[in-house]
């Protein structure tokens, strides 16, 4: 299909041509890489809103830092735990599987709207 | 309480790519930091909530974390090598042609790999960047064809692909040295997981063929590696209703996802939850 309405798009070499310079046009046309003019004003704006996102970022890398290390300290005290208390579950928990997988379902979270239910 | 910087620069009307000055490299004239919009670094942005990374982050390195956890391991104990700072034989005796000799290469010519080590909080693998490159051999016979492959690179990245040229003069194969014959896109941060949902949610579903990743791909640093056929190109959402528009064949692509992983089976464990691997369901989560 695609190929077919290709075939047929490209049927005049003037076309074809045509084509290949609104492509270079587009790659290579505008140079000029215009740089944002700010007055101190704004550049002073500018320099605090990054501070202040940038300590936003630092603040929630340090959260989730600590819920994994939480995390890792719990599976510790557990492990601990199952070793003293049964030998074979706990040779269970470790064994290593070598090939190891996500499930094929596993999927990105979506918000969506509600469905309605009928 | 955040210190405003005194001296305030006005910007020129065009951008100044700086190059590194001599003041620079000796600690008197700092590059200017990666949120100066003057700088050759700086990204607006983010421009959005990002869903993939922060599926990642919630949910797939906390799941990584506790399968990949192991009990009482203690590395110093597990091989001799892990204990070693200098891995390299090394000339030892006293013979004074000893010193300062290079060290032996070692068996088999085989390279230094990365030392294992057990997953901890520290060491979580994470997506580093993503490479996305073609070779377009037509682009040999006329190199006005690299012009679409440029394009739709563009689209499908987000980003300005750089020019891939031949490096040696190959006759069987019209190769020159010097000559065009590809694209390449290097991926990072933002642009680097908008394109992995992109194909993880919308391309590689629409792939018939495709079945999954190899179980055995991967090099031994953890870099994950596949090639996508030229019929994947007009699957993406950016070309597909522009393709009829391209005046020449779009190539396929080879993908290569390098995390910081310094374990195979453990870059494959993570890539696994965006890209199915063939061997998905074989020893996965039960139920």
């Amino acid at each position: 299909m695609a190929k077919a309405s290709k075939g047929k798009h490209q049927s005049g070499p003037s076309n074809h041509s045509e084509s290949i310079d609104l492509v270079r046009k587009a790659l290579y046309g505008n140079k000029k890489v215009r740089s944002l003019k700010m007055n101190p004003d704004m550049w002073e704006k500018h320099e605090v809103i990054n501070r202040a996102w940038r300590i936003h970022e630092y603040r929630q890398e340090k959260q989730r830092e600590n819920l994994l290390k939480n995390q890792f300290s719990a599976m510790k005290i557990a492990c601990e735990e199952l070793k003293h208390t049964s030998e074979t579950l706990y040779k269970a928990a470790m064994s290593d599987s070598i090939n190891r997988r996500f499930p094929v379902e596993t999927r990105t979270p979506t918000d969506t709207p509600p469905r309605l239910s009928k | 309480m955040l210190g405003i910087r005194k001296n305030i620069r006005i910007s020129v009307n065009f951008l100044q790519r700086r190059t590194i000055t001599v003041k620079q490299k000796l600690g008197k004239n700092r590059p200017l930091p990666g949120w100066d919009p003057n700088s050759e670094y700086f990204r607006p942005g983010p421009t959005m909530l990002n869903r993939l990374q922060e599926h990642l982050h919630d949910t797939i390195l906390p799941d990584v974390l506790a399968a990949s956890y192991r009990h009482d391991i203690d590395t110093a104990l597990s091989t001799d090598e892990h204990t070693q700072k200098d891995r390299l034989p090394r000339w030892i005796g006293d013979n004074p042609y000893y010193k300062n000799r290079p060290p032996q290469k070692m068996r088999g010519n085989k390279p230094l790999l990365p030392v294992k080590e057990s997953v901890n909080p520290k060491n979580l693998p994470s997506i580093s960047k993503v490479v996305v490159s073609t070779m377009h051999k037509e682009a040999l016979v006329d190199k006005t064809q690299l012009l679409s492959t440029m394009m739709a690179f563009r689209s499908i990245t987000g980003l300005q692909p750089e020019i891939v040229y031949a490096r040696k003069d190959v006759s069987p194969w019209k190769l020159r040295s010097g000559v065009p014959v590809g694209v390449k896109v290097t991926l990072t941060g933002e642009s680097m997981y908008t394109f992995l949902s992109i194909l993880s949610e919308l391309v590689l579903p629409q792939l018939h063929d495709f079945k999954g990743l190899s179980p055995t791909s991967g090099d031994q640093t953890g870099n994950i590696s596949f090639g996508l056929p030229s019929e994947v190109m007009p699957l993406f959402p950016q070309i597909e209703a522009v393709y009829e528009m391209y005046p020449h064949s779009l190539p396929g692509f080879n993908v290569n996802i390098t995390t910081n992983s310094k374990d195979t089976r453990l870059a494959r464990f993570f890539v696994s939850s965006l890209i199915p691997f063939t061997d998905g369901n074989k020893e996965g989560y039960v139920g």
